[in-house]
């Protein structure tokens, strides 16, 4: 059975490779727990490791925000250390979470708010963390009030916001509904889906 | 002297273990999966080792007799048995010793705790085989180890010195700092560093003097502002004290005692000492606990630096951690013992073949090798829907 590894800046980074790699390549199965480095500053000075482990061990997906940047630029820079084809790194344009609210009946559901109130077009969002925050602070659920958004200042995250949108991810965000809303999304499965391709 | 090989069967959690150890063994496991637990063997066979005030009974009644200490999961076989090979180096060519030793309640009358097996090899040679026909005779004779019985071990006396020489530590800086408010009763061999400046005074002047310089070469690099480090007797009371300088703002910055220094720094030099003292196998419980993490990473360096720079024979050690940093710092992969808990008992395995390769590539052995530790749905902690 072909295995992959999944890299991410942050756990929720982490837990979106994961559903690229069940929605896209069926069949497929995780070579180890995935990879959080906390933090795109510590994911860099790693990708020299990352594509050794691809192109000798396994594939490895990487994800990360692109916040500071244009997506394709970022990705050149990074990968001038030379690439592999087994090496996949993904930006989420912005922030992940605008992936997430390209699947907006299912994220308002979760977030217990009105569909209405999320944006149609998530990857054009300036700041799409910002909106979930917004959306998280008008929730019904006491939870995701009281969790995802910091009490003291609600342009925060609060101590729950990697759990509660975590466990969002793993259970019920959907790719194939989030991908027609976001063409960073939807390009970031066409080239997990090459690996499988190619193998 | 270090064990090359450990057997265990319905040791605490374990119902079996087979693994074998190299010079620096760092044992990882979620909390309660049995770290201390497998630690405690040397410990154990240590306490029956010591010929004085040790022995196999003391070291059951330490831990509160067998139903404490036999695993949970032995239910018709009740016997627990340890075996270690032992070896005066990794070197293949290197004699191997074995220690067996197996013991279980005596199944009537006062229970009384047996030996079922006790037996000594040494190579191919077998140096002793019990139960003998005078045991069977005497079942008394079976409380006993020969192991602990000076007139019984001039065959295999070094295996008894050498187990007898583990030093285990767990240092709590506390104990030590408010040792007089406490007034707290010092437990045998010292595992929580309350006697640490009484040890530090009982070492001659000139021994006393070469390790604290060690231990301020790795201070010096660790604890910012630190300036000096030296070793006093008080003069009123005569009590021994650690002096530390701390560059300051002041022209000659400040002396403070070890009552002063923060946790970190007394952990760390308690660490470093008990890495100087003594050549038995050592115990390391934690050593990561208050130290700063740029440290803690560099704690796999400083346990082969400071064991490195010693004129004697290689000195085993065994790190129980959960640190990140510490585990990532890990040069050699293959040094890592996994303690992953199951239905019947936990397991004890090194690396597996797919999980070194991963390490050969690129990911360090936190990444590939702690998941395997952490508790399923651990994210979901915290969370009571």
């Amino acid at each position: 059975m072909s295995r992959v590894l999944v890299v991410g800046e942050d756990a929720l980074c982490c837990a979106l490779g994961e559903r690229l790699v069940a929605a896209t390549l069926p069949g497929w199965s995780l070579a180890r727990e995935s990879v959080n480095t906390r933090g795109i500053t510590r994911l860099v000075p790693r990708l020299p490791d990352f594509i050794l482990q691809a192109r000798h061990v396994q594939p490895v997906i990487c994800i990360a925000d692109s916040d500071r940047g244009c997506p394709v630029e970022l990705i050149g820079d990074w990968m001038m250390a030379g690439g592999d084809e087994r090496f996949v790194l993904r930006l989420a344009v912005k922030e992940a979470e605008s992936w997430l609210l390209s699947d907006p009946e299912s994220f308002a559901s979760f977030l217990k708010v009105p569909l209405a109130k999320l944006p149609r077009r998530p990857d054009e969002e300036p700041d799409p963390k910002r909106v979930v925050l917004n959306l998280a602070a008008r929730s019904k659920s006491r939870d995701i009030r009281a969790e995802v958004v910091s009490p003291t200042d609600s342009s925060k995250q609060g101590s729950g916001y990697n759990v509660h949108l975590c466990r969002y991810v793993k259970a019920t965000w959907r790719v194939n509904e989030a991908r027609t809303r976001s063409p960073s999304l939807n390009r970031a499965v066409s080239r997990v889906a090459l690996l499988g391709a190619a193998t | 002297m270090l064990i090359t090989n450990l057997k265990l069967k319905n040791w605490r959690n374990f119902s079996t273990v087979d693994v074998p150890l190299g010079p620096r063994v760092y044992l990882i496991g979620a909390n309660a999966a049995g770290k201390s637990n497998l630690l405690d063997v040397f410990r154990f066979l240590r306490t029956v080792a010591q010929s004085e005030g040790g022995g196999l009974q003391k070291a059951m009644k330490e831990r509160g007799g067998i139903k404490k200490l036999r695993s949970l999961h032995a239910r018709t076989d009740t016997e627990v048995r340890i075996e270690v090979e032992i070896a005066e180096s990794m070197d293949e060519e290197s004699e191997r010793w074995r220690y067996m030793l197996a013991f279980k309640p005596e199944g009537k009358g006062k229970q009384r705790l047996l030996v079922t097996e006790e037996s000594v090899w040494r190579g191919n040679t077998p140096i002793l085989q019990r139960p003998e026909p005078a045991d069977r005779k005497d079942t008394a004779r079976l409380t006993q180890t020969f192991l602990e019985q000076i007139n019984n071990n001039s065959a295999f006396r070094e295996l008894g010195e050498f187990f007898a020489g583990t030093t285990y530590l767990h240092l709590v800086p506390q104990l030590l700092k408010h040792s007089d408010e406490i007034s707290g009763r010092v437990i045998e061999n010292d595992p929580f560093g309350q006697g640490l400046l009484q040890r530090i005074a009982a070492t001659s002047k000139k021994i006393q003097d070469a390790r604290l310089r060690r231990i301020k070469g790795a201070l010096d690099n660790s604890v910012p502002m630190f300036s000096e480090l030296n070793f006093k007797k008080d003069e009123m009371s005569g009590a021994p004290h650690l002096e530390a300088r701390f560059k300051h703002w002041r022209e000659h910055g400040a002396w403070q005692r070890e009552d002063q220094f923060s946790d970190g720094t007394l952990r760390l030099i308690g660490l470093l000492w008990a890495l100087q003292d003594g050549d038995g196998t050592l115990l390391l419980e934690e050593p990561e606990l208050s130290l700063n993490e740029a440290i803690v990473e560099h704690i796999p360096l400083m346990l082969d630096r400071v064991l490195r720079d010693r004129k004697k024979a290689v000195r085993q050690v065994l790190v129980s951690t959960h640190s990140e940093k510490l585990v990532a710092a890990i040069g050699d992969p293959s040094n890592v013992l996994i303690l992953e808990p199951g239905e019947n008992g936990t397991k004890v395995r090194p690396p597996k073949a797919d999980e070194l390769k991963a390490m050969k590539y690129g990911m360090n052995p936190a990444e590939v090798l702690l998941p395997k530790t952490r508790p399923k749905n651990v994210e979901q902690m915290g969370l009571f829907a």
